[in-house]
């Protein structure tokens, strides 16, 4: 406790030290995300021995835990209650902590049916650009007091402060789980099966298609879990397979980690997040910008794809605009161009606000997520 | 509580506000006379009242913006008004402000099946949001016990819950999209149909921010399929305490049923003589539980729900054993509050989040407190996320006994904070409990919030004096840094 009050307190001081020289940071952890958002050149400012879980009470479904503390150390320790993240982060890397993971809004494959991250996140401490340390949001599951900062703080990729705790909810890990594989389906009617699954009241928390095919995970008790597979294998006419408890896990987990899209030389992992009738569409257009492998999850509301290095990037933003998607670009370019789609102007300008209540001195982070000096208000680079 | 007094000088500028509106707005939609202003006097925290200098009732987006617009430019702070069901005083309105009131925003825009979601005005109530694609097969999970009548505007501003959160969340895990006003009359589109969204979490910030940033005038909020089929259950228990261990139990067996919800004897007795939900009476506590999904793991789950209650010493245990009977026991839940009425003159409900471990000593101490006051308290709670709902109960026309129902609520409230809660669950901050945030938050979290006010509404017309004890301008939280010669967000007006 005091070994890390005494880390917070030197985070503190080099923040307050930086605002004196008026010098830009850049907040790390693992690095294992390094490779998402934009080029930083600032001072590094490491955060990975804010380390450790503070309480984790299991009755209560909450855990509050500092954020260095590793993704993977968690999950061992919510396991060995039977309970999880519904929300299941992908780690990439074993170096992944629990506030890069925050920080990205990272969610996995269940995001459809549980939640993202954020909707997850209870309460946070952190070091505002003004050097202080604040908190806002709690540590129970239901909480409306003041703004829900804890929100604005996931997905800001370290742009908004430095976390120094977060407080995130847990959930009973259900009893068992079975993946059903479906091969042979072509596209679009993969994505029709998704749309019309997802609109069944059944527990599916997985759906994903690639070229092998459709695969839905169910959990539940395991005589629930059996009845809703035989419920959807016969909805389809496809030949198709069961994977039992331990193969579902693993195939998840090979999924939930991108093992399957492996970027082969001169190409980069995208992830386009949209409408999900609008998918299937947007992987067509891509195919224009030299789309190889791609891959729906999220039950069609997430693509993800291998596109060439030097694609031209601006145009995939603009091509995913089009489709009401937004796009993450895996790789910080030579150019540095935008590694997310930007967004229309007025949410420019409201982020603007909130980047300048919590960092006006724009220390944190600068440019990180956008190229905010190059876009003008009242219009984004893609209006127009 | 005490109010300000009402600036003379914007008081003095109601007649040019009026000449300015009337560009924009038919005299149908603004509201001046007296007795027609009564109405808007208090939301459902009726213990406070004062009159608005006028209503504006516009009709689309852009009529929004223009009364946004015209108060900007006159220095008028303005009340968002949905359905005035706020129990924080969140409506209240201001002697020298307007209420903006969304009731003739009331069309469902698209019903979009496919990918799930639903688009609405900011007026249309939340069961009418659900009544819009039940038809269908789905619903929208949120379900406060005033959904009949509340506002979706409402439901987003103070991110309004019920007795289905704990599996489905609250209102801002269901929000996907908005369109919003800003105080100076932008218009803006944030998220959409997709599960991101470009930038910050805007959503998550607007959601639950009581007015103070931005009107809503439009939401997409995300639908779920109807579970096949919805079980309850009652348990009777001989203690509260059994019965908030018995939630502990269940969540420890990991299942996370739909609903779950405590009443003490005081509530039950009020409820029963008000609906007749069937509930014994003489029992000092009762726990409702509710199992939903698909058939096949509710048949699981209901049987090992039966033996936990069991073990957890339940004295009674009740299936419901048609559609009508489940209704019949959550309408008794649900008419919790006007049931009341019943018992006491007036009553005052609280609504603080502890940690479902701490709730037998919560309990005894309000009972102490109770005693110590002299005022009855009985107690209904979603028990599954630990928000209690105390229920003062007080007479207003007993002289002090207002102020001292106010003193007993203000004192649980800490109680909630002291035991590691928050001084609300899901019906916000508002007037309420504005003068209690300090007891949460130190003063650097709260020029945190308030600079984020600052930078959203820079001339303070927003929902003014609710949530935050003392307001303050961005420029005097944050100066203005130049960095290297150059301004880090020229684009940006200087305040
Ligand atoms: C170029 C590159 C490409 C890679 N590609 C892949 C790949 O394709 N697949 C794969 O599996 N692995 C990949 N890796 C490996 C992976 O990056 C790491 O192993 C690990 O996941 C570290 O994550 P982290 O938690 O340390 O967060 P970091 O990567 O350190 O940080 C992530 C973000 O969170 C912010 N942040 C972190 N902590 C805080 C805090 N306390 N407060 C505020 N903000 C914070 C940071 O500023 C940053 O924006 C790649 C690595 C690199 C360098
Ligand atoms: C009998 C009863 C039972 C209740 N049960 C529950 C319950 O189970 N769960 C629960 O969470 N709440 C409950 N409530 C509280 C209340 O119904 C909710 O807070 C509801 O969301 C308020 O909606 P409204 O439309 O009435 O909003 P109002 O009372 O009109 O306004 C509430 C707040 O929202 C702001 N606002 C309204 N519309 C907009 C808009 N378009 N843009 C920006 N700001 C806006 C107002 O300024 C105010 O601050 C209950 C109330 C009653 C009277």
């Amino acid at each position: 406790m005091e070994e890390s009050n005494r880390v917070a307190d030197s985070i503190q001081e080099q923040v307050r030290q930086a605002l004196a020289e008026d010098a830009a940071l850049e907040v790390f952890a693992g690095g294992s995300k390094s490779f998402l958002g934009r080029k930083q050149s600032g001072r590094p400012l490491d955060v990975s021995a804010l380390r450790g879980v503070v309480s984790y009470e299991p009755g209560e479904l909450v855990l509050v835990a500092r954020p260095g503390t590793r993704l993977s150390e968690i999950e061992t320790l919510l396991d060995g209650e039977g309970q999880y993240f519904a929300f299941e982060p992908p780690g990439w890397g074993e170096a992944a902590t629990i506030g890069g993971t925050v920080a990205c809004n990272l969610s996995g494959p269940r995001r459809f049916k549980m939640g993202a991250l954020r909707d997850h996140l209870l309460g946070i401490e952190m070091i505002d650009g003004h050097g202080e340390r604040i908190r806002a949001g709690g540590k129970v599951v239901k909480n409306v007091t003041g703004y829900d900062l804890s929100k604005a703080l996931a997905g800001s990729f370290g742009t908004l402060g430095v976390l120094t705790e977060v407080c995130l909810k847990v959930w009973p890990r259900p009893e068992t789980q079975a993946t059903l594989s479906v091969h042979g389906l072509l596209p679009g009617a993969a994505l029709q099966h998704m749309l019309d699954w997802a609109a069944r009241p059944l527990e599916i928390t997985g759906l994903a298609y690639d070229e092998a095919g459709l695969v839905a995970r169910v959990e539940g008790p395991a005589q629930a879990v059996r009845a809703q597979i035989e419920t959807l294998r016969a909805l389809v006419a496809a030949e198709s397979s069961v994977m039992q408890e331990d193969e579902s896990r693993a195939f998840w987990r090979h999924w939930r980690e991108l093992e399957w899209l492996v970027p082969g030389a001169g190409m980069q992992r995208w992830r386009f997040s949209g409408p999900p009738t609008r998918m299937v569409r947007l992987m067509e257009a891509l195919k224009a910008e030299g789309l190889q492998r791609w891959g729906l999850d999220w039950a069609g509301g997430l693509l993800w794809a291998l596109l060439p290095v030097d694609t031209a990037v601006g145009l995939v933003h603009r091509t995913a605009a089009r489709h009401e998607a937004l796009g993450w670009r895996f790789a910080v370019g030579e150019r540095n161009e935008e590694a997310f789609t930007p967004p229309n102007g007025g949410v420019v300008r409201m982020n603007q606000m909130l980047k300048r209540s919590l960092d006006p001195q724009n220390i944190f982070n600068p440019g990180k997520m956008f190229a905010l000096d190059e876009i003008q208000v009242g219009g984004s680079g893609l209006d127009g | 509580m005490n109010f300000p007094e009402p600036d003379k000088s914007r008081l003095e500028r109601r007649k040019d506000l009026i000449e300015r509106l009337r560009k924009d707005l038919n005299a149908d939609q603004i509201i001046d006379s007296s007795e027609d202003l009564v109405a808007y006097e208090c939301d459902a925290l009726s213990a406070y009242r004062q009159r608005p200098m006028l209503v504006t009732l516009p009709d689309n987006t852009a009529q929004v913006s223009a009364v946004l617009k015209a108060c900007s430019a006159l220095d008028i702070p303005i009340v968002p008004w949905g359905a005035g069901t706020g129990l924080s005083g969140g409506a209240l309105p201001r002697e020298d402000g307007v209420v903006l009131s969304t009731a003739r925003l009331r069309s469902v825009l698209d019903i979009d099946l496919k990918n799930r979601t639903v688009t609405v005005q900011p007026g249309v109530t939340n069961l009418a949001v659900t009544e819009a694609v039940e038809q269908y097969g789905f619903y929208y999970a949120p379900d406060p016990s005033s959904q009949i009548a509340c506002s979706i505007g409402g439901n987003i501003a103070e991110n309004s819950g019920g007795v289905h959160c704990l599996k489905y969340g609250t209102t801002t895990n269901n929000v996907l999209g908005l369109e919003v006003v800003l105080a100076d009359g932008e218009v803006v589109r944030v998220g959409g149909k997709g599960m991101d969204q470009a930038g910050y979490d805007l959503l998550g910030l607007l959601t639950g921010s009581e007015g103070l940033l931005a009107i809503t005038t439009e939401a997409t909020l995300r639908i779920l399929p109807k579970p096949e089929v919805a079980r309850a259950m009652m348990a009777v228990f001989n203690s509260v305490e059994g019965a908030g261990q018995a939630v502990a139990d269940i969540i420890a067996a990991g299942m996370v049923p739909a609903g779950m919800e405590i009443m003490d004897q005081l509530s039950i007795e009020a409820v029963e003589g008000f609906v007749g939900a069937g509930y014994p009476l003489g029992v000092a506590a009762l726990l409702l539980v509710e199992l939903d999904g698909p058939e096949s793991e509710v048949a699981h789950h209901i049987g090992v729900l039966e033996g936990l209650l069991r073990q957890a010493g339940a004295s009674e245990i009740r299936r419901a054993e048609s559609e009508a009977d489940r209704l019949r026991l959550w309408a008794g839940r649900k008419a919790a509050f006007p049931a009341m009425g019943r018992i006491s003159p007036d009553y005052y409900c609280m609504d603080g989040t502890i940690p479902r471990g701490r709730l037998p000593e919560v309990l005894r101490r309000i009972g102490e407190l109770s005693k110590g006051y002299g005022l009855r308290v009985a107690n209904v709670f979603h028990a599954g996320d630990g928000n209690l709902h105390p229920l003062i109960l007080y007479d207003s026309n007993v002289e002090g006994d207002l102020a001292k129902a106010e003193g007993l609520g203000a004192d649980i409230l800490k109680l909630c904070v002291e035991v590691g809660g928050v001084l609300s669950g899901e019906h916000g901050i508002g007037i309420e409990k504005r003068d209690l945030m300090p007891c949460m938050f130190n003063d650097a979290d709260l020029d945190a919030q308030e600079r984020i006010k600052a930078c959203f509404d820079v001339g303070q017309i927003l929902n003014p004096g609710k949530v935050y004890p003392v307001l303050r301008r961005c420029a005097e939280g944050g100066a203005m840094h130049v960095h290297g010669g150059e301004e880090k967000f020229p684009e940006l007006e200087r305040f």
